[in-house]
C-alpha cells in the first residue's frame, strides 16, 4: 500500500489548502493538528448568528471542521468513542460557511450534494471523507485531547476542539470541482 | 368464499442465534388455577435489557466480523478498501476491551418483545426495560443521543437516552418470552426508505432497475459492510417498514422461502441473490 500524504493542520488554513490542492481526489491522508468538532445544532445556531449580522467565529475561520458528537470519556482516557457523522446534513451550511471564511476544510463520512462541490470550487474549499464507523480506535490511537469551546449546554452536540495525530482522511471533494462519489450518484 | 386458515405471518422456523445464560435467578415457575405460570422478577427483564444494551454497544456478532474480514482477501478490493476493513476490523478489538464502545452513535434502544400468556411479571414491562436502558447508558461510556421535543419547532437531549421505543407483543400460547434489543443509530435510521408504488413494478425488468435506482438513493454515508434489507409487500406501510428492520437485524433469517395461501412473510433468495450482484456492480458499501 502507498504510504498516505501527511498533512500538519497546525500550518494555517491557507498553507493547508495550498497542500491539499497538490493532489487529487482519492488521495489518502494522514492528519495531524487541530480539529473543531461542530454538527447539526452547532450549525443551526451559527447560521442565525451569521443571519443576525454576527461574525463567523474565529474557531469556524481558523480549524478544519470535523462533523461529529462523541460518546462519553472513558476514565482516564483523552477521548470517548468519536467516529464522523454523516456529512449530507450540513451540505446546505458550506457555501453561506465558507463565504464567510468557515467551513474551508471539512472532514466528515458519506457522499455530499452537488451545492457542496459546486461551493468548494467557487471557494477554495475541500471536503474529506474519514472512514466511517471505527469510533473505538480513533479514540484509543488519533485523539489525543478534547476541549468543549462553545455552546456547552448542547451536550455531545456542543463545539470542541481536539487535538489528532494519525487520524485518516481521504480527499473526497477538491478545489477544481471534482467529487470521488460523483460516479454512484444517478 | 376459500376456507377459513389462521397463517402465522412470520413463521421462523428455527432460532439459531448463539446465546449466553446471564443467570437462573429472577425467574421461577409458580402454578395458577392448575396451570403452569412462569413468573418473571421485574428485576430479571432490567437485568437483561441493561446487558443486552451493554453487549451491543461493545461487541458484534462473529459473522458480521467475518463480512470484515473476507474484504481483506478479496482479490478485487483496492488498496483503501482493504484499509478501512483493517481498521474496523482494529475498532472492534478496541471496543471488546468495554470502555469505548464500536461506534460514538450508541443509538435509540429498540426493544421488540414476544410474551406468552403463561408468562407473568406484575409490573410494567416497558418500565423495567427503559430503567436497564437508563442503568447501562448511564454506567458505560455511551452517548445519550435522544432529542425531546417541546414545542413544534424546539428539542432539547433527554440527557439519559430516554425515551426507549419498545413493543411487547402478547396472546401467545406459552411461558417464553423473548426479545430483540436493537440500538439504531441516526444515520442508519436515515437509510430508511418507504416507496408507495403499483402492481406495475412487479416484473423482473421494472424491479430489478427500480431497486438499482434506489440503492444509489443510499449513498456512501452508512459504515460499511452495508446490511441491505428490502422488503415489497404486507398488511400495511408500517408492518412494511417494521419487517425491514427485523430483516435487517438478522431476525427474519430462518423464515420459509416460498409463499402460502395464508401470506406467510418469506425470504426469495433468488431475488437476494440478484440484489447482491446489483450492489456489488454499484460498488457501493465496501
Amino acid at each position: 500500500m502507498s504510504p498516505a500524504v501527511d498533512i500538519d493542520l497546525d500550518e494555517g488554513m491557507d498553507k493547508v489548502r495550498e497542500t491539499l490542492s497538490k493532489y487529487p481526489i482519492k488521495t489518502r491522508l494522514n492528519l495531524k493538528g487541530t480539529l473543531v468538532v461542530a454538527r447539526d445544532i452547532a450549525h443551526a445556531r451559527i447560521k442565525q448568528m451569521l443571519d443576525e449580522g454576527k461574525p463567523m467565529p474565529d474557531y469556524f475561520k481558523n480549524h478544519p471542521v470535523y462533523y461529529a458528537g462523541p460518546a462519553k470519556t472513558p476514565a482516564g482516557m483523552p477521548s470517548g468513542s468519536f467516529g464522523p457523522t454523516t456529512a449530507g446534513r450540513m451540505d446546505s451550511y458550506v457555501d453561506l460557511f465558507q463565504k464567510a471564511g468557515g467551513s474551508m476544510v471539512m472532514v466528515a463520512k458519506g457522499n455530499r450534494s452537488q451545492q457542496v462541490t459546486d461551493a468548494c470550487k467557487n471557494n477554495g474549499g475541500f471536503y474529506l471523507g474519514s472512514i466511517g464507523g471505527p469510533a473505538a480506535i480513533l479514540a484509543k490511537n488519533s485523539i489525543k485531547s478534547v476541549e468543549v469551546v462553545d455552546f456547552e449546554e448542547l451536550g455531545m452536540e456542543a463545539v470542541r476542539k481536539i487535538y489528532v495525530e494519525n487520524f485518516p482522511a481521504f480527499i473526497i471533494v477538491d478545489d477544481k470541482g471534482n467529487d470521488f462519489f460523483a460516479d454512484f450518484a444517478h | 368464499m376459500a376456507d377459513f386458515i389462521y397463517q402465522e405471518p412470520f413463521p421462523i422456523q428455527q432460532d439459531k442465534t448463539e446465546y449466553r445464560l446471564l443467570t437462573k435467578d429472577y425467574v421461577k415457575v409458580v402454578e395458577c388455577d392448575g396451570r403452569k405460570i412462569l413468573k418473571v422478577d421485574p428485576k430479571g427483564l432490567e437485568l437483561l435489557a441493561k446487558e443486552a444494551y451493554s453487549d451491543v454497544s461493545f461487541y458484534l456478532r462473529a459473522s458480521h466480523l467475518q463480512k470484515l474480514a473476507n474484504i481483506l482477501e478479496d482479490p478485487e478490493a483496492t488498496d483503501n478498501d482493504k484499509f478501512v476493513a483493517y481498521t474496523m476490523l482494529m475498532n472492534q478489538c478496541v471496543a471488546a476491551e468495554g470502555e469505548l464502545p464500536t461506534c460514538q452513535d450508541t443509538g435509540t434502544a429498540i426493544c421488540i418483545g414476544h410474551k406468552g400468556e403463561d408468562v407473568y411479571t406484575g409490573t410494567n414491562d416497558a418500565e423495567c426495560i427503559s430503567r436497564g436502558v437508563y442503568e447501562t447508558y448511564k454506567e458505560r461510556n455511551l452517548r445519550y443521543s435522544q432529542v425531546v421535543p417541546f414545542t413544534m419547532t424546539e428539542e432539547k437531549n433527554s440527557a439519559t437516552n430516554l425515551p426507549a421505543q419498545i413493543d411487547i407483543y402478547a396472546g401467545h400460547p406459552g411461558m417464553e418470552y423473548d426479545f430483540l434489543f436493537i440500538t439504531k443509530g441516526g444515520g442508519s435510521a436515515n437509510k430508511t426508505f418507504l416507496y408507495q408504488q403499483t402492481k406495475a413494478l412487479l416484473n423482473e425488468e421494472s424491479l430489478t432497475k427500480f431497486i438499482k435506482e434506489h440503492i444509489l438513493d443510499l449513498g456512501t454515508s452508512a459504515c460499511p459492510p452495508y446490511h441491505l434489507a428490502i422488503c415489497i409487500g404486507g398488511t400495511s406501510a408500517e408492518m412494511c417498514l417494521s419487517t425491514v428492520k427485523k430483516a435487517s437485524a438478522g431476525y427474519l433469517d430462518e423464515l420459509p422461502t416460498s409463499g402460502n395461501e395464508g401470506g406467510r412473510c418469506f425470504r426469495d433468495l433468488e431475488w437476494e441473490a440478484k440484489v447482491e450482484k446489483i450492489c456489488q456492480e454499484i460498488g457501493l458499501g465496501a
